[in-house]
């Protein structure tokens, strides 16, 4: 498989900055107070009617602020590829609102005529590999420009895996299609914990120039067959040993545009802008240390 | 058919059918459950959202059961699930145990009506001196109704009953003695809220007719037929002032 050829990275431009993850709630306290945020993200699929009201808030915000659109549905990981439809509508999305970046998920949703409103993990075999490139590749030459895709936070694993590390599995993406790398610091946490694997050689396991922007959120433990199993719930303020992680993922990539995510139980807008200065901080600390160094 | 495929297949009968314990096949069982859980609670939610005053007329337990069958006999068909849900009020309508909540049904399609509206774009509307501008002949105006109007015909008055619920605070039902009787009903958008218009039978026809030829003589010949004496030139003006017709299509 050849690298996009129609990829344009221009309007991905660097983003120096941090972010948070634009929900409907907040939706009417971001208009009227305008926080200093460097970014908003909005779930994509949620956009998709154009003119809708839904949409119309999205310009209207757009109008103050960088955005960036990040994908829930495109099912990137499935075996049959990409839903035309569904890319149709994100470019055509993509073209009104110009977002700064454009994301997906290492993962799957869909086959066939049936779908589910997860991120499913996929086996990391050499044919996982090939669809999951072909459908990114389908998605970039139509959108003709670059997109970045997560790497995913996993309850399960397959017996199935040709010997591929995550990482492994990621690089090879990366390589094959020029897409680059969402970095989700809380889900390395949530699957090192679920599948007992550790966090700090996932991050040092991975290129330092692969990673476009990370993500950072809170999970939920649950406890399954007495066991406890970690969810990727965003619902919670960040973890103490996920701001420790993305420290070290910060001295090993450098300084990355950043989002904080918040899904479920969302607290008042306030509360997500103190998280997003948060690691505004650590960024800062990194690039001084960079400086001293 | 790769081994990809059949995992794909596997995992998602298993979390559509919300089937347990170890039938075999490609997807490992340990942990599945989580995204069992999850697939079910989602959509279900999905469902609260876009149907809330469904839900509190039914009550909790009935609603997630509802939604629970719901998602076995009309699972989501794509990542895009703005459209899910669309199958819901006629599947409440074949629903055992609710013999004796026949406005149910239609209350969800109001629902339905009121989130397709939410979803649908603006034109720019037709202002009241276009309107007398093109009005000089009347029997070649036309008149083009808005994207975000949705009609209902109705077994029930179910505008007045959604008004009551939507308006009483917290999880109480107004009390209410519903009779039997057609009713027409219009749902749109009021800038970026949702309204509910009760029709005569007039004004629905007149809608109802605009949607499919917007050639206004046809319209207003049918309305009259349906209803002797309706008020024909008061409704658009109503019309006009909430912006719900539009210069083209």
């Amino acid at each position: 498989m050849t690298m996009t050829t129609a990829i344009r990275t221009t309007r991905n431009k660097p983003l120096d900055t941090t972010g948070i993850g634009l929900r409907p709630p907040h939706m009417a306290d971001i208009l009227a107070q305008k926080p200093a945020v460097g970014f908003l993200e909005a779930h994509s699929e949620n956009y998709f009617r154009i003119g809708g009201v839904p949409f119309e808030n999205l310009m209207r915000i757009r109008a103050d602020y960088a955005i960036s659109l990040h994908g829930v549905g495109l099912s990137l990981g499935a075996a049959d590829g990409v839903k035309e439809a569904h890319v149709q509508k994100l470019k055509t999305l993509v073209d009104l609102v110009e977002p700064v970046m454009v994301s997906e998920h290492i993962a799957w949703s869909g086959h066939g005529a049936l779908a589910v409103p997860d991120l499913l993990p996929l086996p990391r075999t050499a044919e996982a590999l090939e669809a999951t490139c072909r459908n990114i590749d389908r998605v970039q030459d139509a959108l003709g420009r670059q997109i970045l895709v997560e790497n995913p936070s996993c309850y399960i694993s397959f017996p199935a895996d040709d010997g591929m590390t995550e990482p492994d599995f990621i690089i090879a993406l990366v390589r094959r299609t020029g897409c680059r790398l969402l970095l989700d610091v809380n889900n390395i946490a949530v699957s090192a914990h679920n599948l007992g694997y550790d966090p700090l050689q996932y991050i040092r396991a991975l290129p330092r120039d692969i990673v476009g922007e990370m993500h950072l959120a809170g999970y939920q433990v649950n406890k399954v067959a007495d066991a406890e199993v970690r969810i990727d719930a965003h619902n919670h303020p960040v973890y103490d040993e996920v701001w420790a992680l993305y420290d070290a993922a910060l001295a090993h990539f450098g300084d990355t545009p950043t989002l904080v995510e918040w899904d479920s139980d969302l607290p008042p807008l306030a509360t997500l802008l103190a998280e997003a200065a948060k690691a505004d901080a650590c960024r800062h600390k990194q690039e001084r240390h960079v400086k001293a160094g | 058919m790769s081994k990809l495929d059949d995992l794909q297949q596997d995992m998602l009968r298993k979390l559509i059918a919300q089937e347990e314990g170890g039938t075999g096949g490609a997807a490992p069982e340990k942990n599945l459950r989580i995204y069992r859980n999850n697939t079910r609670i989602v959509l279900r939610d999905m469902l609260k959202d876009t149907f809330p005053v469904t839900a509190r007329l039914v009550g909790d337990a009935f609603f997630d059961a509802a939604a629970r069958d719901y998602m076995q006999a009309f699972p989501p068909a794509d990542g895009d699930m703005t459209d899910y849900g669309a199958d819901f009020p006629a599947f409440l309508k074949h629903l055992p145990g609710l013999q004796n909540y026949l406005y149910v049904p239609d209350m969800a399609r109001l629902e339905w009506a009121a989130h397709a509206a939410y979803l649908s774009p603006r034109r720019p509307p037709l202002t009241t001196t276009a309107l007398s501008a093109a009005a000089a002949d009347p029997m070649m105006l036309k008149l083009y109704v808005q994207p975000h109007v949705f009609l209902l015909r109705a077994g029930w008055p179910i505008a007045d009953l959604w008004q009551k619920i939507t308006e009483t605070e917290g999880d109480a039902l107004p009390q209410t003695a519903l009779k039997a009787e057609e009713s027409f009903t219009a749902v749109f958008r009021d800038d970026r809220r949702i309204a509910v218009w009760s029709l005569t039978e007039g004004g629905y026809t007149f809608l109802e007719y605009l949607q499919s030829n917007p050639d206004f003589p046809t319209a207003a010949a049918a309305a009259l037929k349906a209803e002797p004496g309706f008020a024909l030139d008061r409704f658009l003006g109503l019309l006009v002032q909430q912006g719900l017709l539009c210069q083209e299509k």
